[in-house]
């Protein structure tokens, strides 16, 4: 947990995909995929506001608990990842279709960069 | 005691002892008369569009903070009335402020509120892209548009606005040629320089679209006279009947509304009230110190411990805030449309702006700007939207994460001082719309009303 402090967003690869966890703060810790639903383009530099995140190409917003597309271009939602928290390690949850299948989906914690 | 005469031209006056140079020192009494204010401006389309002509293109108004664009690439959106601006960090020592339209055909082309562009600017209608600095950087697929149309860049880039900033507030404005900000702001930095208002950041930030007149909903905060009606809980620590008014140049007006006194309208003024001690435990006093005290004299008490709150915390800069300026409330107006309620560790913004096309609508927008002291384990700030029922915030907050705009749409939303404004300026604007009432009749407590309203007179040309 100390590596993603609130408002902040830590980009981490799990099984090759490209994923972006957010501290929104009292909301707690989420995971989306690292790609704007509209060109597919990287979301990690841009900004964190609140519970919301804004894509650095064209400006379109996501709620990031739920990955709601808030405002053009998105129309879309983003994908999201189920998250765990126990002990201060986050824990989350490729879904199947984008990885190989694992018989644990539950991986183990990150380490850090 | 209070004597039940009032002698206008003198005021009342928080330091008697201020020296004339001072920025305590009252202002020289500006005699606006005695009229009534008719209300047909309130609510005339012509009036609202003669504002947009004449006034609000040419003056300079708040558009956001310089804390929310720290790095390059960063901006907020601002909007007034029917225009939107972008305002970006174009540099690293540079901002810069643009309409928020695309010269191709007119798409917005930024919609969040705070953002972060990398690279360029791209419209999302047909991915025409534009530098930081507004210049036009590509055209897609350009040989389809006929050399003539794509001839002169100048058509092609975003068109930019004067933008400049003083003690980490940015201004913009629409004139061509606007006069200097700082000459704008007229005694405001200088009565203000000593408030770090740069070192402070957002806590909390509300927009709530209000059905009142943008002039008529701002009114309700020019002046404290409704204290005991409307913020009937206030009246335990602030004396709103020794409010100092003071009227200047360039619209500029003050309320300077003394804190730590406990008001002679309470029934036993002499009682230190838990109001009071209220004020002095929020910056770590201990009430048993000063039990020897009464209501009326424990102001000394809130400033000792504010100044020990300084000390320890390593604020260096409220040494050169004098004791009035360290507790009481510095409320400032710049016109048209921005109060800053400046305290030593909060400097609450407000500001109140037209609907896009309806004059009996406006939005307002309080953004509470509080400074961080972490290191204090046991600091609560001072949150004066009373979000929380006892104004308190979070312990150890430090400003870091920028809290995102609230758009409250139920009153219940808005925090609990706010709401007791809200739901009372809709109620006058549909009141003073009657064809029964003559206008406004206003006591002297009212006068900045009648000094912001003389210094529009003179942007709409309006003779007497």
């Amino acid at each position: 947990m100390e590596a993603v402090p609130p408002g902040s967003v830590l980009r981490i690869t799990v099984n090759r995909t490209d994923i972006l966890l957010c501290n929104v703060g009292t909301d707690g810790v989420f995971a989306i995929r690292n790609r704007c639903s509209h060109m597919n383009k990287p979301l990690h530099a841009g900004r964190v506001i609140g519970c919301k995140i804004s894509c650095p190409e064209h400006g379109a917003e996501f709620d990031i608990r739920s990955g709601d597309a808030l405002s053009f271009p998105a129309v879309r939602p983003l994908k999201t990842y189920p998250v765990q928290i126990e002990n201060g390690v986050i824990y989350v949850c490729i879904t199947p279709e984008a990885v190989p299948a694992v018989r644990n989906p539950w991986l183990k914690p990150w380490e850090g960069e | 005691m209070r004597s039940a005469t009032f002698n206008y031209r003198q005021g009342m006056v928080i330091n008697e002892s201020a020296p004339p140079s001072s920025t305590e020192a009252k202002a020289a009494y500006v005699d606006h008369g005695t009229g009534v204010i008719p209300t047909e401006r309130y609510r005339s389309k012509e009036m609202q569009a003669l504002e947009w002509e004449r006034m609000w293109t040419k003056v300079w108004t708040l558009a956001g903070f310089v804390s929310d664009i720290p790095k390059v690439g960063d901006y907020f959106k601002y909007d007034l009335g029917r225009e939107s601006f972008i305002v970006v960090r174009s540099k690293p020592d540079k901002i810069q402020a643009f309409y928020n339209v695309c010269p191709h055909r007119g798409n917005q082309l930024l919609t969040a509120d705070f953002g972060t562009i990398s690279g360029s600017i791209r419209c999302s209608f047909h991915g025409w892209q534009f530098g930081l600095d507004g210049r036009n950087v590509a055209v897609r697929d350009r040989e389809l548009f006929r050399p003539e149309c794509l001839a002169d860049p100048a058509n092609l880039r975003l068109t930019e606005v004067a933008c400049d900033t003083w003690n980490g507030l940015v201004f913009v404005s629409m004139n061509p040629r606007p006069e200097p900000l700082l000459q704008y702001l007229g005694v405001v930095p200088e009565h203000l320089k000593s408030f770090r208002i740069d070192l402070m950041r957002p806590y909390s930030d509300t927009l709530a679209w209000l059905d009142a007149n943008w002039k008529l909903n701002m009114e309700a905060f020019l002046e404290f006279y409704h204290a005991w009606d409307v913020h009937p809980e206030t009246i335990p620590f602030i004396d709103s009947y020794r409010v100092q008014y003071d009227c200047y140049d360039k619209g500029v007006s003050r309320m300077l509304m003394p804190y730590g006194y406990a008001s002679h309208k309470l029934e036993d003024p002499q009682k230190i009230n838990a109001g009071l001690e209220y004020m002095l435990r929020a910056f770590g006093g201990n009430p048993d110190d000063y039990k020897h005290l009464t209501g009326t004299t424990y102001r000394p008490a809130i400033i000792e411990v504010k100044r020990k709150f300084a000390q320890r915390n390593g604020l260096k800069d409220w040494d050169n805030l004098s004791d009035n300026q360290l507790i009481d409330d510095w409320n400032y107006y710049i016109f048209p449309n921005t109060t800053l309620n400046v305290f030593a560790d909060v400097c609450y913004v407000q500001r109140w702006r037209p609907h896009p096309t309806d004059p009996e609508k406006s939005s307002y927008s309080a953004i509470s700007l509080n400074r961080p002291v972490p290191q204090d384990k046991n600091f609560q700030l001072t949150d004066l939207a009373g979000l929380s029922p006892d104004f308190l915030g979070p312990v150890g907050w430090d400003g870091s994460v920028r809290p995102q705009r609230l758009y409250p749409r139920e009153l219940k939303e808005f925090g609990f001082v706010l709401e007791q404004d809200a739901r009372l300026v809709s109620q006058v604007q549909k009141g003073a719309s009657s064809r029964s009432f003559k206008g406004y009749i206003l006591s002297e407590q009212e006068v900045r009303i009648r000094h912001y309203l003389a210094e529009l007179d003179r942007y709409l040309r309006i003779e007497k």
